[in-house]
């Protein structure tokens, strides 16, 4: 299937890709070629099958009594972070700057 | 390996016997082939357990809190992760040494270990052919005898392609069988760890450590078959009397090298000697798990890589604001192919397309995974190729994702149903060695690797390695 250039700005806009121009244009080819392959599913009568999401089929969710407990990582998760300040991860201002697009 | 494991603890040799060979057959060999992305040698040769003093390597999408895990991507370059995975604190308890981490396609993603943003690794058996991917790294130190035991993991192949194609046995366990704590994710309904060695046997011993239930994983299995694995592989007799193995004959289609077919066709006759009854029957939806494979498991990349923000971990773009931070970090930590599936499976996953799409992909898998139960009814096992053909050379691929694709046809029905499957070597074809593939029962992994133990007692393919590596196994040898 064709695909056209917004449509696939519009998708590396919902990925938050940037990719320049000459990137953009070749996504744009490999994308088409790609969709074309894997359409060949497209004319197979599943109407009477249910989906399958994962080989283990899990009831019911799976969780952790709800303790508290401190932990030993969190000083090492911290040393991860490309910019921190004590405790806290530091990432450029997400309210009232103005150029932060809608999300 | 299992041999060195009691000379080690019979005190033949010393402990530290078999981290000195190591040591010295990667300084020796790994500037040529790039297996290794990063070494690291403990002073002590490991705790007393199963596999005492047994050197192996790691896939670097496993982390450790040793070394660094950048899943072969600008985006992790310098990630130190703050823990080990599960399977990597289990080969330490049982006293393995964790000797490196190895090189792999970006995140997990390619056929060839072409995409590996850092380096491209060598086949040892024709440095410019490429060792298969995505566990490329793994299956090359391996074969050259670097180490006898690497982990790799397996999302449509990657460990089963590469085993193939640098010609040693290669396991994907039953998915839920091997704990994914601590493995960086790509496609979470598929992925499982895995063991890669010379031998059936050797990765029953491997699996002997990694097979646990973990509460750290969702889908971890607590199934009571799932253990004892040497044990029984050792126990199972050379015969094959009673077992049904079936050969779907839509794995012999348009695009399998026919030398590829004839040694596969060889190693069914093996079984029919050992006593199996083999048969060729039908998968006929197998045609449809390639496009099946690459919706579902983009969608679950797209969702899964996510995470790859620049905010708490990873690389981070210079930028003004929050999106622009998101955008640039994305746009330079990536490469091609990573980006391609993520685009691919934002599209899929996008309203207006997601009906057409990803759920029907995920009702076709509801087909296929369907059909090969079905097929277990009548059957054992299946014997099948693991790729379409030997090792191809560098570079003729990475232009045309479709051609790249193709390297998994034969492996990735496994992955869609979650069945366990091994790859074991099955002769030389010009020079190169093909693998053959064995699939089972849902947790029936020491049957399959059983039952390519019983191949490796009957023949001498996996005894065979590459020119001018090590000396612990046969050299060169004949076209199968």
């Amino acid at each position: 299937m064709s695909i056209d250039a917004d449509r696939v700005d519009e998708i590396l806009r919902l990925a938050r890709l940037e990719l320049d121009p000459s990137e953009r244009c070749r996504m744009q080819q490999d994308l088409a070629v790609i969709l074309d392959y894997v359409s060949t599913i497209e004319h197979l009568d599943t109407s009477d099958v249910s989906p399958l999401h994962n080989p283990v089929e899990i009831d019911e969710n799976i969780t952790r009594p709800d303790d508290a407990h401190a932990s030993r990582l969190h000083e090492r998760f911290l040393q991860s972070a490309p910019e921190r300040e004590g405790p806290y991860v530091v990432v450029p201002r997400v309210v009232g700057d103005g150029v932060s697009e809608d999300v | 390996m299992t041999d060195t494991v009691a000379a080690v603890q019979s005190g033949d040799i010393s402990p530290g016997e078999p981290l000195r060979r190591t040591v010295a057959e990667i300084a020796r060999h790994d500037a040529h082939l790039g297996a290794f992305l990063s070494v690291s040698y403990p002073d002590a040769p490991g705790v007393k357990g199963p596999l005492h003093g047994i050197p192996y390597a790691a896939k670097d999408n496993l982390c450790t809190a040793t070394l660094p895990t950048t899943c072969a991507s600008r985006m992790l370059e310098d990630y130190h992760p703050p823990y080990d995975a599960t399977v990597i604190a289990r080969m330490q308890e049982a006293g393995a040494i964790l000797v490196g981490k190895t090189n792999m396609d970006e995140f997990a993603m390619g056929s060839s270990n072409e995409t590996s943003a850092f380096h491209p690794v060598a086949n040892p058996w024709r440095p410019d052919h490429v060792p298969g991917g995505s566990s490329g790294g793994s299956a090359a130190a391996v074969a050259a005898g670097l180490v006898p035991l690497a982990l790799g993991t397996d999302t449509g192949g990657s460990i089963r392609q590469p085993a193939a194609f640098c010609g040693i046995t290669g396991m994907k366990p039953t998915y839920g069988a091997v704990s994914r704590m601590g493995l960086v994710a790509f496609a979470s309904s598929m992925d499982q760890v895995g063991p890669m060695a010379m031998t059936a046997s050797d990765c029953a011993a491997a699996m002997d450590i990694l097979v646990a239930h973990d509460p750290g994983d969702s889908t971890s299995s607590d199934h009571p078959d799932a253990g004892d694995f040497l044990r029984r592989v050792r126990a199972a007799p050379d015969g094959c009397d009673g077992l049904r193995i079936g050969i779907p004959r839509e794995y012999f289609g348009q695009g399998v090298d026919p030398e590829v077919v004839r040694a596969v066709r060889s190693a069914a006759d093996v079984f029919s000697e050992l006593g199996a009854r083999v048969e060729e029957m039908s998968l006929p939806h197998t045609v449809y798990a390639l496009p099946t494979y690459y919706i579902l498991a983009s969608a679950e990349a797209a969702s899964n890589l996510a995470r790859f923000d620049g905010v708490r971990y990873g690389r981070r773009a210079a930028a003004n604001s929050i999106e622009e931070l998101y955008w640039k970090s994305r746009g330079e930590g990536f490469g091609r192919e990573v980006q391609r599936r993520i685009t691919l499976g934002t599209f899929v996953l996008s309203a207006g397309y997601y009906d057409a799409y990803y759920l029907k992909a995920a009702r076709v898998r509801g087909i296929m995974a369907g059909e090969i139960t079905r097929a277990f009814a009548q059957y054992d096992y299946l014997l099948t190729p693991t790729c379409p053909t030997t090792a191809f050379p560098r570079d003729v691929r990475t232009e045309d994702p479709l051609a790249m694709y193709m390297a998994d046809v034969c492996t990735i029905p496994a992955n869609l149903a979650g069945i366990p499957a091994v790859s074991v070597p099955g002769g030389l074809v010009n020079g190169l060695p093909v693998g053959v593939q064995l699939m089972g029962r849902r947790f029936d992994d020491a049957g399959v690797l059983a039952l390519a133990d019983r191949f490796q007692r009957a023949t001498g393919h996996h005894l065979l390695g590459p020119e001018g590596f090590g000396d612990h196994r046969e050299r060169g040898g004949e076209d199968a």
